[in-house]
Formats: C-alpha cells, structure tokens, sequence
C-alpha cells in the first residue's frame, strides 16, 4: 500500500500537507490553528472556531451556509478544539465528495473551498464586530459544553484525573477552559484571538483524499501565503511530563453507579515504539494481560485500558470498577505491571501485540479521515513515516526492550471519580 | 447446491456477491480492489427484542428471560479449551461482537491473515460451552456493564423513551435487561436459544474488503456444519397506536435538561421500510435539519444548540419510529414547536428547493459510504435481514417525490403516537 505524501511550507510557520490515494470518494481539507495552551484562551479559541463555521461575509445565516454546503452534495464543515500535549490545536474541517462522483460531473470542490476560506479570511463582521445574535448563542453553546462535560462519566473523570496528573504543566488545562472566563468572553476578545491566531499560530493545512483537488489546493496556498504574519512559535509537542516526588493519590465524589480509577505511570524510556508495544501487551487488546487476567479471569473491572501518550511519557491504565473492588483491581493492575517489569510473559505474547499493533497501523490507509489523522500524529513527533516503516520498528521490538519500559514506569497519580455511597473497604 | 447472485447497482458502478451455500448459510462478500481491511460479520437475526418464539422442535411458544441475546453473545467467546480472543491474537485481527434490539453480530477486522481469522470466527460460533461455572461467572461482568449504562444520562433518556413510546414491544427493555432478568439465565436456557437462533438458515455471513471470494467459499464448505430448517417464528405483542405515557422524566448530574422525542408508526418490511425509512430521513430533514427554518428559529432563540440531531429507528416488521433528540434548557417548548412547525407542514407543504438540495446531500452521503469497508459489510448485513439490498436505498432515494413525502406525514408523524422523554439536572 501507499499513498502520495508531499509536505511544503506556504508562508512563514504555514504549512500545506497533501494526501492522495485514487480510491476514497471524497476529500477532505483541516486547517488547524496551533498555539501554547493559555488558560485564558483556550475557551476564547474554540468559541471563534464555532463562530467561523456559522456564518460568513455571504451567507449571514446559519441556515443558509448550512443550506449552501448541503447543495454541494451534504459537503460537511465543522469546527474542532483540543488539546495535544501542551499545545491547544482549533480549526476547520471540511469533507466533499470527489467531483467525479457528482451526478453529471458538477464541479464542488473549488466552491466548497471558496466557502470555507471566506469562514475564515470574510468572517460575519459588522463594524469590526462578530454578528451579534451568534456571539451570544455560541457563546452560551461554549458554556452548556462545559456544564455538559459532568454528562459522559468516563471522560469527565479523564479531565478530572488530567488536572491531577499534568498538575503545574500546560496540559493540566481543560480542552474548553473554565466556565468562569467563558462567561466573561467579550468581542474584544474574540477579535483579538482572531487576529493572533492569523498572525501568530503555528498553521497546519491538510488536504487528503482521492483527488480532482489541484484547483481548490491552489486557491488554499494562494489565500494563505499572502496572510501578514507575525512571531510563531516553535512547537515541540514532546514535553515528557515530571514523575511527582510522590505517589499522589486523589479522588472526587459523585452520584454514578461505577467508580472510574485512571492510574498513571510516568517514564524516562525514550522509546515511544517499545513504550506502545508493552502498553499493547499489558492492557491494549483483548488479549491483553489486564483484559484476559483482571476483567475476564478475576471479573472486578467492566473494562481496563492502558494505552501509551508519547508526547508526555505517560503511560494510562484506566478502568471502571464497582466501588467495592477499587482496592482488589488496583492490586491487581499492579500485579499484572510486575510480571512486565519480571519479563513474565511470552514470546508469542509479544509477537501477537506486534502483529495486533501493525494490522491496525496499516488500516489507517482505507480511510481519508484515517489516514490523515496518521499524518498528524507522525507530524507530532516530527517524522513522516509510512505505515509499513512504522512497522519496521515495531517489529524489531525485543522482550528485553519491553522489561526494561515496563520496569522504568513509575507510578505517578491515581484518581478515582467514585461512586458516592459505595465502600472499599473490602 | 450452491449459487450465487451478483447484486449490482449501474448507478455506482459496484457489485457484490450473494453465495446460497449448501449448509443453509447465505454469504456476502464484496471485493474492494486496492483496500488493506477486511471486515467479516457472523450475524444471526436474534436481538434482545427476541424474547418470545417457537421452533418446529418447541411446538409452543416459549418465554425467556430479558437480555439472554447479549449474555449469549458474551458466553460464545469461551471456548471448552480455548479463549477466542487467544486465538485471534495470532492472526493479528481485532475480533469483537455486539448485540442489538434485533441482531446479533461477531465480527473482526484485520490487514493480515483474514483466512485464518475468518476461521476461528466461523469455528467459535458454531460451538457453543456453557456450564453452570462459567455462566455464573458472566454475571459479575454483564452486572457491571449494567451498571456503567445506568450512569449514563443519554442512554437513560434514550431507553426511558422507549418505554413511554412502546406499551406492549420488548423493545422497551434495555439490550442487556436487568441485575434481576439476568439473574434467571442458565445454561440450558442459553442452549435453548443458541440451538433456535444460531441455526445458519437465520443467519449471515457478510465479509467486505480485502478478500477473495473463492478463498471465502473454500473455507465455508470446510467448516460450515450443515443445519435443518428449524421454521423459526418469533411472536411480538400487538403494540397498536398511541403510547404508554406522553412524558417521562428523570433526573441526573448534567449540565442542560437532555431530551429525547419520538414519533411511533406501524412497523414494515422489505422495500417498503427502504421507501418509508427514506422518506421519514428527509421529513425530519426537511422540518428539523440545519438548514431548516424551524431549526434557525430554535438556534437563534437558544433553545438548540449543536448537539441537535435526529434519527429513525426502524427493525425489519417488528418496529418504526423517528427520534429527535438533543440539550435544551426547555424540551417541552422544543417538543411544542416541533408539533407546531408539523402542522404548519400539512398545511403549507414543503419547498421544492429545499427538497431538491436535500437529495443531492443525500445522494453524497450514498457515495461516502461506498468507501467505507466496515460501513459496507454492514449494510449488506442489514439490507440482507430486512430482505432488500445495501443498492435499494440509493433506488428509493432517486424515486421519492415531494408528494411522497406529504403523503407520508400524518402517518410517521403522529401527535398521539408521540413522546418525551426529558433528564433534568439533579439538584445538589
């Protein structure tokens, strides 16, 4: 398998990634803005992004934009937000179906890219303002998302146990901010992120999908090389995060049914390949050791996750466990962390957490969404490997390799959202 | 015997196969030429929906307890020797299963060795192991999962819904039932089902992707064990018109009041569900999408925000409604503006624009899916269980007219076969 790569710089800190492959149907463009995380944005940022993607200079209303890219064959826009390491990424993304796919050959893809570039360079201004009705919708939008947050238990206790975890660092702040400075959020401040993130954001642009494309990337690169641009900064997203002194343990209380425990190891291992094999293997499949041994053999957890951050070295066990048993399954977590450390596993355990891992990398080439979304990880970690090279490396994982990830993870936080009236004591 | 059918569509240029094997199991498999997945489903058209039937061998109609379909899918994955995820663990394939109100499904997806996977996935679910030991085991685990549903807000709105839209249907009890129906479950109930819903003549094999055909054929007729027509009938209370109860309301630690509202029609089959499914999409479109003009009223007034979304849900002749759902600081005046804006429909009709665009965005949605390797062996799954083919749609969305659509409002969009179900913010 393979897929045409081509990665060039625009304008100054701009950046124009282009992904094809002649089998997806549609193409997708994301431009993300990247910025340090400052708790005083963040919430600032994502409410522009959602403003830019409700209206523009032509069409005023939600419902005729909506309109207008549902004449382009349901062409999607959307607004995202999140945090990656210590670094807020906010942006746009659209998605249309290939012109050659149209009824009759209509050409789409330079409108929906016109579209899309006025949401950004000829947003819905008045008099140097965001249209008003919108400001103070979205704005309320922001609030209800985090108020809205308490309403997924997993993730709120991820945010929760992030605080904890990241405590001091960047990353401890939550993706949308806090509801006191959304509330406080004035057009000023809207138009002020608005000029700095054009300015001053690192920009990242990419184009994937299955091509009739070159027209639409040039209007991309012709409106974007000619932004004014600012100081960028220098983004490096591997930020290993520090192991505390000590063990911090933390818990909040809450009316749910399930406990949730996150339990995070912090690591000097350099490796990110062999951190991500042994994260697979202990709990990163279904035949993983916390799978096969501590939900299935000892039945205390529904589910129990270890996955890998390579941007901040830490590794996440996560688990939802009755109240009761928060004691047993953290033992047994650990125990199961042990027999890694003790090179208690065997050789086909590890081949099969190489080949699990491999199969799944080389999925990533039958979606336009996928695929892309491999790019922007490697980008991350400034390389651009394929797929298949990843494999490579992964493949000449040694288990004395994975003894010595598992035995430099140190226990850094466990956090549990637990259930209120539940005891574990037992 | 064994033959086969290629279901084609001239208007996308695709195909795939449809395979009568001997042993009384239908096979789809679609050929994806330069894709590196393989996606396999081993679905039977048993949910948790399926609770009351009878079999040539039963005579009489027989009862079983709620959530026996899930708490069977979980067991089907021990082996008397072997854990099936061990199995699968060599091939490199992530295998999985789920269990819905009328389906139950085992599946895998994997870049590599998808002969071997497809084996192991064609070995294990053809051979059950039940004991009392490891069925009391589940219990714990199925308990569990139970538990974490009842913490979620949305899922409660969802079900809750259900209950005040569905008097008599099984399909108001929860996919995974109860602590206490579970509870009930043996070993030989779980035979009793497996024996009655895993025979190959309710069942399908559906394998999209990176796959050769052949290969597909030659690995079924080693491991299929031929099995009799059991003349399964499954019996469903008559659910009639109108609801259990108008309004239904709980309360849970969220942010917004969460709301869920559903309009319950008669249930159908075959290409008749495709056409009414179809047209249902593009009323709620039409009346509730985002380009709507209700839609921009309720944003703009704050009453919606972008968690707004609408959806059908419909089983092949056991149930239809259309479900609308979303965070609103007052569902009842959403719920009152969606009947008014209805009204406002029958009288003054749709615009031909918005409609014209509509199919357009519709018809782009098709060509999406046509990309999409697990998207794919799913609809073949589902079209094949209703009857029709994952082309149908397509068919159906070309024909359908703007009369069609009026004709079809009074019936889908019944005030008195209409509910909410609302999740209030707890107070602390």
């Amino acid at each position: 398998m393979a897929v045409y790569y081509e990665k060039n710089e625009i304008g100054k800190g701009i950046t124009l990634t282009r992904i094809a492959d002649p089998k997806y149907k549609s193409n997708i463009i994301r431009i993300r803005f990247v910025t340090p995380i400052n708790a005083d944005t963040q919430g600032v940022n994502a409410l522009l992004m959602s403003m830019l993607v409700t209206s523009n200079s032509q069409h005023r209303s939600r419902s005729e934009l909506s309109k207008k890219f549902l004449g382009l064959y349901g062409t999607s826009i959307g607004a995202v937000w999140g945090n990656v390491s210590d670094y807020q990424s906010v942006g746009i993304t659209i998605s249309a179906i290939r012109d050659r796919f149209t009824i009759g050959g209509e050409v789409i893809s330079e409108e929906a890219v016109t579209q899309l570039l006025k949401c950004i360079f000829e947003p819905d201004l008045t008099d140097g303002r965001f249209n008003e009705k919108y400001f103070s919708l979205r704005k309320q939008e922001l609030l209800d998302n985090i108020a809205a947050a308490v309403n997924d238990k997993r993730s709120y206790a991820y945010t929760k146990a992030r605080e904890v975890i990241y405590k001091g660092e960047p990353a401890a702040v939550s993706d949308l901010g806090t509801a006191e400075r959304a509330a406080m959020i004035t057009q000023e401040d809207l138009l002020k992120q608005y000029d700095f993130l054009l300015k001053n954001a690192v920009i990242d642009i990419m184009v994937c999908g299955g091509g009739e494309i070159d027209s639409a990337v040039s209007l991309l690169t012709d409106a974007f090389s000619k932004t004014e641009r600012g100081d960028v900064p220098k983004i490096c997203y591997r930020r290993a995060s520090p192991v505390k002194a000590e063990l911090c343990v933390a818990e909040e209380s809450m009316n749910i049914k399930q406990s949730k425990m996150f339990m995070a190891y912090k690591t000097s291992y350099e490796d990110i390949y062999v951190n991500k094999v042994m994260a697979c293997m202990l709990g990163g499949s279904a035949f993983s050791k916390l799978f096969m041994n501590v939900r299935e053999k000892l039945s205390v957890c529904y589910y129990c996750d270890s996955y890998f951050s390579d941007l901040k070295n830490v590794m996440m066990i996560e688990s939802g466990v009755d109240t009761s048993n928060i004691k047993k399954a953290r033992s047994a977590i650990e125990a199961e962390l042990d027999a890694m450390r003790n090179g208690d596993f065997t050789d086909d355990e590890l081949e099969n957490a190489k080949l699990y891992i491999c199969s799944n990398f080389v999925s990533n080439y039958d979606s336009e969404w996928d695929i892309s979304g491999w790019y922007r990880v490697q980008d991350t970690r400034g390389t651009a490997y394929t797929p298949e090279e990843v494999c490579e490396i992964v493949n000449a994982v040694t288990r004395e390799q994975v003894t010595e990830s598992a035995k430099r993870m140190t226990a850094d936080t466990v956090f549990v959202l637990k259930a209120e009236g539940g005891s574990d004591d037992e | 015997m064994m033959n086969k059918e290629i279901i084609r569509s001239e208007r996308f240029g695709e195909q795939y196969s449809l395979i009568h094997h001997p042993s009384g199991l239908d096979i789809l498999v679609w050929k994806m030429d330069n894709y590196s997945t393989t996606e396999a489903l081993f679905a039977t058209k048993y949910g948790s929906i399926n609770t009351c039937f009878r079999t040539a061998k039963t005579g009489d109609f027989i009862e079983v307890p709620e959530g026996i379909a899930h708490y069977l899918e979980h067991k089907l994955f021990e082996n008397e020797d072997t854990d099936v995820f061990d199995l699968y663990a060599a091939t490199g394939a992530t295998g999985n299963a789920f269990t819905s109100f009328d389906e139950t499904a085992y599946t895998f997806s994997t870049t590599k060795n998808w002969d071997k996977a497809l084996e192991i996935l064609l070995d294990f679910v053809q051979k059950p192991y039940f004991t009392q030991e490891n069925v009391d085991k589940e219990q714990g685990i199925i308990a569990q999962e139970i538990r974490m549903g009842e913490d979620s807000p949305y899922r409660s709105c969802y079900f809750n819904l259900l209950k005040a839209l569905y008097k008599e249907h099984p399909v108001k009890i929860d996919i995974a039932g109860t602590v206490e129906s579970i509870a009930k479950i043996t070993p030989e109930l779980l035979y009793d089902c497996y024996n009655t819903f895993y025979n190959l003549h309710n069942m399908v094999l559906s394998i999209a992707g990176n796959v050769d055909e052949d290969k597909v054929i030659e690995i079924c007729d080693r491991l299929l064990k031929p099995a009799e027509d059991p003349k399964l009938e499954c019996r469903f209370p008559d659910e009639g018109s109108g609801v259990a109860q108008k309004r239904v309301t709980a309360s849970f630690p969220v942010g917004l009041p969460l709301f869920d509202i559903g309009f319950k029609s008669k249930p159908c089959d075959g290409i008749e569900l495709e056409r009414r499914a179809c047209i249902a999409r593009t009323i709620l479109q039409l009346t509730v999408g985002t380009s709507s003009r209700l839609y921009q009223q309720m944003f703009e007034d704050g009453l919606i925000n972008s968690q707004f979304g609408y959806s059908t849900f419909v089983s092949s002749g056991s149930y239809f409604s259309c479900l609308i759902s979303g965070e609103s600081k007052d569902p009842d005046e959403v719920y009152r503006r969606i009947l008014a804006e209805l009204e406002r429909v029958r009288k003054e009709g749709f615009d031909k624009e918005d409609f014209d665009i509509l199919k357009r965005s519709r018809y782009g949605s098709l060509v999406r899916t046509l990309g999409n390797v697990e998207g794919l062996a799913d609809a073949m799954t589902e079209s094949y269980f209703n009857g029709t083919t994952a082309f149908d749609d397509a068919e159906v969305l070309a024909e359908m007219t703007i009369e069609d659509c009026m004709a079809a409002l009074d019936e889908l969009f019944d005030e008195d076969s209409s509910a909410i179900s609302i999740i209030e913010p707890a107070k602390a």
